[in-house]
């Protein structure tokens, strides 16, 4: 009986589907398909010329191509880094607020810039501004700084690290059937003068706004916590960092989107 | 014991067995769907009793479509994606409201343009279910492989990039690339449509395979667009079929 039942289990491993992402693609789709509603008609011509698919589409191309050449160097621009003091640090070009700030800058002048270079700093933006707002895709001094690497148990009960649980678990569980039309519908209900009060700023005051967020998470994770143990409150609290974070880079990308293409 | 080992053997077969997924057989009847011409909506839709775009094909006892080693169909059985979309179209025409032909139809003619389904004759790769290692371009401590069947790699792990998409949205975004395409898609009939996705999976297929095959990320993303244009190619020719049948 018990070897049938272990041959069961195997069928039902094998059988399941291949799903490894970033800060998830689900988190990546549901992001660009916040953004996508949120696009003037104007932006969203442009991005659909230069692109030929909508945002969604390309949620997670720079963790497709990260080591692909030539866009090896973008392998490490998935984090906002910090300094010696703990803040973001815009001088560093691994950076992914400083890249954000540069690619926004050199957009500017879009018109004046070959067609296939465009569509390269939209598909580094869609990924960029999501990257930037995901509470564990913050990178300290190993030096001064306490570094997150450890695992903790999750809400399956199984041993994950850090990392992975807010990429992923922290955003995904309970959502199993959920579409990334369905994630924008339920969570992206801000009204326009949220919206505009969320916008405000630059990809680096962004970051820094960020990082309350990001830090609560170590407070809320230690390492060896069991977040099957938490009390509902501390799991709520988990939740709503993550929708947070996502539904804030989806608006941020759209606004980012809106500012390059109103011309 | 040995008879429930088998017979779960089978079930993971069968697990793995479709040609796409759910979720792709379905935006390749939502793309179809959205070339029908009114009439021919109306009659299919009258045929299967619902609407077309909506039909659930089963993803599961595929029809292979197998060439032989000039890449020329061979028309091998009854299983044959060719052959079977050749007898529904058969069928059609003499009774246009037969609705089992049409979802059969709608099958034979996604998974004749699915690449794992592709068999050429003697050749190892393409007739086995071999597993690829799917590097992350990195060397040393930091290589990872992540091992993957051939036919997984088609029907999971690509649409697996666009997991959250509904078909429709899918469908949407596959149209916006290809839609320009569109018309030479679409040149030519059942045959010439053939030899096409036989010029296709040529490409794949013409680098030196084996069990455990190392597949970069150049390679990896370079298949991702071929999956994405033969989708295209499924739907808009599945559409355009229909409307020249059912007119």
């Amino acid at each position: 009986m018990k070897k049938i039942f272990i041959a069961i289990l195997a069928v039902v491993a094998l059988c399941s589907s291949h799903r490894a992402m970033a800060w998830g693609g689900f988190a990546h789709s549901a992001i660009t398909e916040i953004a996508e509603r949120n696009l003037t008609p104007q932006a969203r011509e442009k991005i659909h010329h230069y692109l030929n698919h909508s945002l969604p589409f390309y949620a997670i191309w720079m963790d497709q191509y990260r080591y692909t050449d030539p866009y090896r160097p973008s392998g490490k621009w998935h984090s906002n880094w910090m300094d010696e003091s703990g803040a973001v640090d815009m001088t560093n070009e691994y950076c992914a607020a400083y890249q954000t700030t540069r690619i926004w800058k050199e957009m500017k002048n879009y018109k004046k810039m070959p067609d296939s270079v465009v569509r390269l700093n939209l598909l580094y933006l869609i990924h960029l501004v999501a990257d930037m707002h995901c509470p564990c895709h913050n990178v300290w001094p190993k030096k001064s700084h306490p570094q997150y690497r450890y695992h903790l148990t999750n809400n399956k009960g199984q041993k994950q690290s850090f990392h992975s649980y807010w990429d992923n678990t922290a955003i995904t569980y309970g959502r199993k059937k959920w579409t990334a039309s369905y994630y924008a519908d339920k969570m992206a209900t801000l009204s326009e003068k949220e919206i505009k009060k969320i916008c405000k700023g630059t990809p680096y005051k962004w970051a820094v706004t960020s990082l309350p967020n990001a830090e609560r998470t170590f407070e809320l994770t230690p390492k060896g916590s069991n977040v099957q143990k938490y009390s509902k409150k501390s799991r709520q609290e988990m939740r709503r960092i993550v929708d947070e974070e996502a539904v804030k880079a989806g608006y941020r990308l759209a606004y980012v989107m809106n500012q390059i293409f109103k011309k | 014991m040995k008879r429930i080992i088998f017979t779960l053997l089978l079930l993971v077969s069968v697990c793995s067995a479709g040609a796409w997924n759910k979720s792709s057989y379905a935006t390749i009847m939502v793309l179809a769907s959205q070339q029908l011409s009114p009439e021919a909506k109306g009659v299919v839709n009258k045929a299967v009793g619902s609407d077309f775009a909506t039909i659930v094909i089963a993803d599961k006892a595929l029809n292979t479509f197998s060439v032989d080693e000039n890449y020329a169909p061979l028309r091998n059985g009854d299983n044959d994606a060719l052959v079977v979309a050749e007898q529904c179209v058969e069928r059609l025409r003499k009774n246009k409201a037969d609705g089992e032909a049409i979802v059969l139809l709608a099958k034979a003619i996604a998974d004749l343009h699915s690449v794992p389904n592709f068999r050429i004759k003697d050749h190892d790769f393409s007739n086995n279910n071999y597993t690829v290692r799917r590097w992350n371009n990195r060397a040393g401590k930091l290589a990872r492989y992540r091992n993957v069947k051939w036919r997984s790699l088609w029907n999971t792990v690509y649409p697996g990039r666009h997991y959250l998409f509904t078909p429709e949205l899918y469908a949407y975004d596959i149209d916006l690339y290809h839609s320009r395409y569109r018309t030479a898609f679409i040149e030519g009939g059942i045959s010439e449509w053939a030899a096409d996705v036989a010029k296709e999976c040529r490409a794949v297929y013409a680098e030196e395979m084996g069990d455990m095959y190392i597949l970069t990320q150049e390679r990896e993303n370079e298949y991702e667009f071929i999956h994405d244009r033969l989708m295209a190619k499924a739907g808009y020719r599945l559409g355009t079929l229909l409307n020249e049948i059912l007119r």
